[in-house]
C-alpha cells in the first residue's frame, strides 16, 4: 500500500511541477517581486534627488527685514539657489504661477517667516527653507546668550548615543555594530522571507483544493478509490503537491540569496549574512508543517465542493485565517520581541511565517522555538486528522450542496 | 465468486440499498439494471469498496474484502474519469501503477491494448485531444490492463460507434471465457439482453428481479409478436387484445395483453390484414423483451411503492 502512496506523490508532484504555470511562477514571480521593489526605490530616489534641479526663490523685501532674515537669505544663496528680490508681492505671486520661481519668502514681525508656493506635494523646498530658518535663528539666539563658543558648539551638536548589540557568545565583550542599519536590514529580510513563505503556502494550498475539486467533478475519484483509500489519496496529493511547493520556496530563497550576494539592493546591502543554515533548517521545518496543515484544510474543502463556484464559496469561510498572517507580519517585523509577537509566533496558523521573521530579527530563546514547533506539529496533526475525516466523508458524496457549517457534520466518524 | 449478503446502505434517513443479496460467478456477465434512483450506483460503489455498507457483507471468494482485492477489481465508470491535461500513456501508467503493475508491465499492456483498439498513434497525445469514443476506449483500457478478476462496466458502449462497440463486445466476451466476473450496468435493455447471462434488477433500493435472461422471459411469458407487413396496418389498433404497436425498422412489434390466446390473435391479424389489402411476409411470436419486462415491473413498482 505504501508504494501506492509513492505513486500518487510522484504523479501529483510531476503534474504540478511540469506545468508552464509552475515554471513561470518559480522564476518570474521573484523577479517581478524584486523588480517592483527596485523600480519603486529607483523612482523614489529620483523624485528625492534635487541635485540637478535649478531652484529659484523669491524674496519679498520690506522695511521689516531683520538681520536674521538677511542671514537666512544668505544661507539660501550658499545652497546654489537663485534669489529674486522684489518689494512687489503681486509680481512674486505671478512669477510663482508662471513657474519662474519655486515660491517666495517674506518676513514680518507679526506673522514671522512665511513661504508661498503653488506646489503642495514637493516639500523639499519648503522643508529646506524651514530647516535654514530654524538653524539660523537657533544659532543666533544661542550666540547672543553670552555662552562661550565651546558651549555653543555643545548645544548645537549634542552628543549622540552609541548603540551596542550584546551577544551571549561573548559575555565579556560586546559586539559593536550599526544597529539601526542592521535592524532595518533584518526587518526587510524577515518581511521578504515571510511573504515568500506565505505566498508559497497559499499558492499550493489553492493547488490542492483545485486538484481535489477536479477529481470529484470529473468523477476520476471513483476510479482512484477503487485502487486506494481516501486517506492514501489525500496523503499522496498533499505530499506530492506540497513537495512542489517546497521546491518552489527553496528556489525562491536561493534566488534571493544569489541576488543579494551579487547586487546591493538600494539602502539595504547584502542580506545573505542573515540567511544562515540554521534559518534554512528551521524555516523548512516550519514551512513543511505549515503547508501540510493548510493544504489538508483546502483539500477537505475541495472534497465538499461540486463546482468551482461552490468551492469559492466554501473557501471564503476560511479566508480570514489565511489573510491574517499577511497583516500581522508588519507589526511582528517591527517589534519581534513584543508580547504580541511572541504570542502570535506560537499560534499554529501564524508560526510558520512569523517565527522565521523573529529568527532573522534576532535571538529567539530556544524554549520559544521548541514550544512553537511542538504546538505547530501537534495542532497540525490534529487538523490534518480532522481534515482527512472531512475529505473521506466528503469525497464520496456526489450532488450534495454542502455549506461551510457542514464541515462539523463531516468531521464525525 | 462475488457475494453480496443482505447489504444495506443509508444516506441519513434515506435507504439507498435495502437488504440486497446476489451472487456473481466466474465466467458470467451479470447485468445490474434499474430505473434512475434505483440504487445501482450505490451498489456499484459498495462492490468497488468506494463506500462501506451499513449492514451485511460483501465477500470475494468467501472472504471479506481486503486491500489486496483492490488490485483485482477493474472499474469503468459511466463518466470519463481521466485527467484532460495528461498524456494518454501517462494516465494509463498512473492508473496501472495504482493497481500494482510494474512499469514494464504497464508499458507492455498499454501498447497491446492501444494497438488492439487502433489508438497507438494517440499514445503521447493529451487526453483532451481525444474524441468521446476514443476516451471511452482509453478508459476501458485502464480498467482491464491489469487483468482484473472482477470487472465492472457502467455503460461501456456510451459514445462508441457500431464498429468500436463490436470491438469492445468481443473483448468482454473474451474476458468472460477467461473466467472473469463481469458486472454490467446499462439503461439500454437491448444491450443487456444481448450481452448478459444473468440479470439483477433494482428498484427503490430493492432487488426485484434475479435470474437468467431465459428464466426471466419464461416467467413473464410471451407478449409480443414481430410482424412484417406491407400496406395500411392501422387496423391493428382496432384489435382489442393488442396493447401497443411499435415500429422497429421495417417490422412491427405488437404487444398484446397477458393471457391472450395467441393462436386466435394470429388468425384475427391475418384475416384483417387480408380484408385491408395488406400482405404479410413474416409473423413470429417473440419472447418478452427485457425492455417491456423492465417497464412493466418498474412502472408497477413505482405506482405501488410509497415514496421514501
Amino acid at each position: 500500500m505504501k508504494s501506492k502512496i509513492k505513486q500518487i506523490i510522484k504523479f501529483e508532484f510531476l503534474r504540478t511541477a511540469k506545468t508552464k504555470g509552475f515554471i513561470i511562477g518559480v522564476i518570474l514571480v521573484p523577479l517581478l517581486f524584486l523588480g517592483s521593489i527596485a523600480v519603486t526605490a529607483f523612482f523614489a530616489a529620483m523624485s528625492n534627488d534635487h541635485s540637478e534641479e535649478e531652484i529659484t526663490i523669491g524674496v519679498l523685501t520690506n522695511e521689516q527685514q531683520s538681520t536674521v532674515f538677511r542671514e537666512v537669505v544668505g544661507m539660501i544663496r550658499i545652497m546654489d539657489w537663485k534669489i529674486v528680490e522684489s518689494a512687489d508681492s503681486a509680481l512674486l505671486r505671478q512669477m510663482t504661477f508662471d513657474k519662474q520661481i519655486n515660491g517666495y519668502i517674506k518676513y514680518d514681525s507679526v506673522a514671522g517667516y512665511s513661504f508661498y508656493s503653488d506646489n503642495y506635494t514637493d516639500l523639499y523646498v519648503s522643508n529646506t527653507i524651514n530647516g535654514i530658518v530654524h538653524n539660523v535663528n537657533r544659532h543666533n539666539e544661542i550666540s547672543h546668550s553670552g555662552l562661550s563658543e565651546e558651549q555653543v558648539e555643545k548645544i548645537l551638536n549634542p552628543p549622540s548615543v552609541n548603540t551596542y548589540k550584546l551577544s551571549e557568545e561573548h559575555p565579556e565583550t560586546a559586539e559593536t555594530s550599526d544597529v539601526h542599519e542592521e535592524s532595518f536590514k533584518r526587518q526587510m529580510c524577515g518581511m521578504a522571507f515571510a511573504f515568500l513563505m506565505l505566498m508559497s503556502v497559499m499558492m499550493f494550498a489553492q493547488n490542492i483544493g483545485q486538484s481535489v475539486l477536479e477529481d470529484k467533478s470529473t468523477k476520476i475519484v471513483d476510479v482512484l478509490l477503487t485502487s486506494v483509500t481516501p486517506t492514501q489519496l489525500l496523503t499522496g496529493k498533499i505530499m506530492g503537491i506540497g513537495g512542489a511547493g517546497l521546491v518552489q520556496f527553496l528556489v525562491w530563497v536561493l534566488m534571493a540569496v544569489f541576488a543579494t550576494n551579487n547586487a546591493d539592493v538600494a539602502a539595504i546591502g547584502s542580506l545573505s549574512e542573515f540567511l544562515t543554515p540554521q534559518l534554512f533548517v528551521l524555516s523548512s521545518l516550519y514551512f513543511v508543517f505549515g503547508i501540510l496543515t493548510v493544504m489538508a484544510v483546502y483539500a477537505a474543502i475541495g472534497s465538499m465542493a461540486e463546482t468551482q463556484q461552490h468551492y469559492n464559496q466554501l473557501v471564503s469561510g476560511i479566508s480570514i485565517f489565511t489573510s491574517l498572517p499577511f497583516i500581522i507580519i508588519t507589526p511582528v517585523t517591527l517589534n519581534p520581541g513584543s508580547t504580541f509577537s511572541v504570542v502570535m509566533s506560537m499560534l499554529p496558523v501564524f508560526s510558520s511565517s512569523l517565527m522565521p521573521v523573529r529568527i532573522i530579527a534576532g535571538d529567539v530563546p530556544v524554549w520559544q522555538l521548541l514550544l512553537s514547533i511542538v504546538i505547530l506539529v501537534g495542532t497540525g496533526f490534529m487538523i490534518i486528522k480532522l481534515a482527512a475525516r472531512i475529505f473521506r466523508n466528503g469525497i464520496m458524496q456526489q450532488g450534495k450542496d454542502f455549506k461551510f457549517k457542514d464541515i462539523f457534520k463531516l468531521m464525525k466518524k | 465468486m462475488l457475494q453480496l449478503n443482505h447489504i444495506t446502505k443509508n444516506y441519513g434517513s434515506f435507504r439507498a440499498v435495502d437488504d440486497l443479496s446476489f451472487t456473481a460467478e466466474e465466467g458470467k456477465i451479470i447485468g445490474i439494471i434499474g430505473p434512475n434512483g434505483a440504487g445501482k450506483s450505490t451498489t456499484i460503489r459498495l462492490i468497488m469498496n468506494i463506500l462501506q455498507p451499513d449492514g451485511g457483507e460483501i465477500l470475494i471468494n468467501g472472504k471479506p474484502y481486503s486491500d489486496e482485492d483492490s488490485d483485482q477489481i477493474g472499474y469503468l465508470p459511466e463518466e470519463r474519469g481521466l485527467y484532460k491535461k495528461q498524456k494518454v500513456s501517462e494516465m494509463l501508467h498512473y492508473l496501472g501503477a495504482l493497481k500494482g503493475m510494474t512499469k514494464d508491465d504497464c508499458e507492455h499492456q498499454i501498447d497491446h491494448w492501444l494497438n488492439r483498439f487502433g489508438l497507438t498513434e494517440w499514445k503521447d497525445k493529451k487526453v483532451e485531444a481525444l474524441s468521446k469514443g476514443m476516451s471511452q476506449k482509453i478508459q476501458f483500457i485502464s480498467s482491464v490492463m491489469h487483468s482484473p478478476k472482477i470487472l465492472f462496466l457502467d455503460e461501456p458502449f456510451s459514445g462508441l460507434d457500431p464498429v468500436s462497440s463490436d470491438q469492445l463486445l468481443a473483448v468482454i466476451r473474451e474476458m468472460k471465457e477467461q473466467g472473469r466476473i463481469i458486472l454490467f450496468s446499462t439503461h439500454v435493455m437491448e444491450t443487456a439482453e444481448i450481452i448478459c447471462d444473468h440479470i439483477i434488477m433494482l428498484n427503490h433500493g430493492h432487488k426485484i428481479l434475479d435470474g437468467t435472461i431465459h428464466d426471466i422471459k419464461r416467467e413473464f411469458g410471451s407478449d409480443t409478436l414481430t410482424l412484417d407487413i406491407t400496406g395500411n396496418h392501422s387496423f391493428l389498433q382496432g384489435i382489442p387484445a393488442i396493447v401497443d404497436v411499435r415500429e422497429r425498422g421495417n417490422s412491427l412489434n405488437i404487444v398484446f395483453q397477458k393471457g391472450t390466446d395467441i393462436n386466435a390473435l394470429i388468425v384475427e391479424i391475418v384475416n384483417k390484414a387480408f380484408q385491408n389489402g395488406c400482405a404479410i411476409s413474416s409473423l413470429k411470436v417473440d419472447e418478452p423483451s427485457l425492455h417491456s419486462i423492465f417497464v412493466s415491473i418498474a412502472g408497477d413498482k413505482n405506482e405501488s411503492e410509497p415514496q421514501k
